[in-house]
């Protein structure tokens, strides 16, 4: 590990571009996310949204990390004992995941004191900067042991997955390449801004921005190039949350 | 080039064209002086852009009746964009000379287009 302070995690900044343009802030966004990775998910083959997807997002990060080789890489008797009881509560519970979740709980708590603590932090706190701390669950921090990754690469890889600018111009451009990760960040943030519509309100440089945005993506109709056209959206959108920032800057002083 | 057309005027657009004293031709022809690839290209002033920012949008919508071809659109649009930057790279300032060279791009492009379906036609009789 190479960083400086391994509690801290380092936000790219397109990630900081969708959470802005979304109402949602970093330390909401990466809850969820966290709140959406468990380990009865990640060993139950039936499909459960928004689970499904924040789990993959690991799966995926894992393959590109270390590919071939073992998800779990722990193989200690009483480490598989536990997995194999919650793959069996998963064949038991068929479809209903509430309850599945609920009796796999103990064997993730037994996992959490048996595993130890080799990749995540001493403390079950990360940090997105000075103030803002970010909760990590048992499950999360089973599964970084269990898989060997400290907890701030799996929520690096999830947050460099996130760019607006590139779904928007796939999406423009046909292009079919299926991300689970910004699938699960647009999903799980509509869903979250449902229960706060107060946050709907929308200021009148937002208005502007969303009018410069429309007519920019009919603009975008004439560039066919896919880095070009992307390269266009992402200035455009960083631009705005330099913009937004600076302003909220401005007010704080 | 002059031409008739013929068209219904809903009640909305007669009820504008009324109240202003305008004509609806005038305001065809102020829309129709607008819409162009050329004049799109070579400003940044959002309300030039305006006319032809409602066609893109129209040959992307349901209403669209006519028929593009993508392969056309790839090959011509990055001509477009380079005979623009070019021009304004050797006449800075000279608007006239960029619209003048994204003309040309246009005449090819739509020659080339209704080649295209002379040939589709040709092929399915």
């Amino acid at each position: 590990m190479t960083k400086k302070n391994p509690n801290l995690i380092t936000v790219p900044l397109e990630f900081k571009v969708a959470c802005t343009i979304y109402h949602i802030t970093i330390q909401e966004a990466l809850q969820i996310f966290i709140y959406y990775c468990t380990l009865y998910h990640a060993l139950n083959s039936r499909y459960n949204q928004y689970f499904d997807e924040a789990n993959e997002t690991l799966f995926r990060y894992l393959d590109t990390k270390r590919p071939g080789t073992k998800v779990i890489l722990r193989e200690e008797d009483e480490v598989q004992q536990c997995i194999l009881a919650i793959v069996e509560e998963a064949a038991d519970c068929g479809y209903d995941f509430v309850l599945g979740r609920r009796r796999s709980t103990k064997y993730v708590n037994r996992l959490f004191k048996l595993l130890g603590r080799k990749f995540y932090p001493t403390s079950r706190t990360l940090y997105i900067d000075e103030e803002t701390p970010l909760q990590l669950s048992k499950d999360f921090c089973v599964m970084c042991e269990l898989y060997g990754c400290h907890p701030a690469e799996f929520l690096e890889h999830y947050m460099s997955m996130i760019s607006i600018a590139d779904a928007e111009t796939r999406l423009d451009m046909n292009l079919q390449n299926y991300n689970c990760s910004m699938h699960f960040f647009m999903d799980t943030t509509n869903i979250f801004l449902d229960d706060h519509q107060e946050r709907f309100t929308i200021t009148p440089e937002e208005s502007d921005f969303l009018q410069q945005a429309g007519e920019l993506r009919l603009y975008l109709y004439t560039i066919r190039n896919f880095p070009q056209r992307k390269a266009l959206l992402q200035k455009f959108y960083q631009e705005y949350y330099q913009s937004n920032n600076q302003k909220q800057f401005n007010y704080a002083n | 080039m002059q031409t008739n057309i013929n068209i219904d005027l809903p009640t909305d657009f007669v009820e504008l064209c009324r109240y202003s004293d305008e004509t609806p031709e005038a305001v065809f022809q102020s829309f129709a002086n607008q819409m162009s690839f050329p004049k799109f290209l070579t400003t940044q002033d959002r309300n030039e852009r305006l006319a032809t920012y409602f066609f893109i949008e129209h040959i992307q919508s349901p209403e669209f009746t006519g028929e593009i071809s993508e392969s056309l659109e790839d090959h011509y649009f990055p001509l477009l964009h380079t005979a623009v930057k070019e021009s304004f790279e050797k006449y800075p300032n000279d608007r006239e000379k960029a619209m003048k060279a994204a003309r040309k791009v246009m005449k090819l492009w739509s020659e080339a287009a209704v080649a295209e379906r002379r040939r589709k036609q040709d092929d399915d009789m």
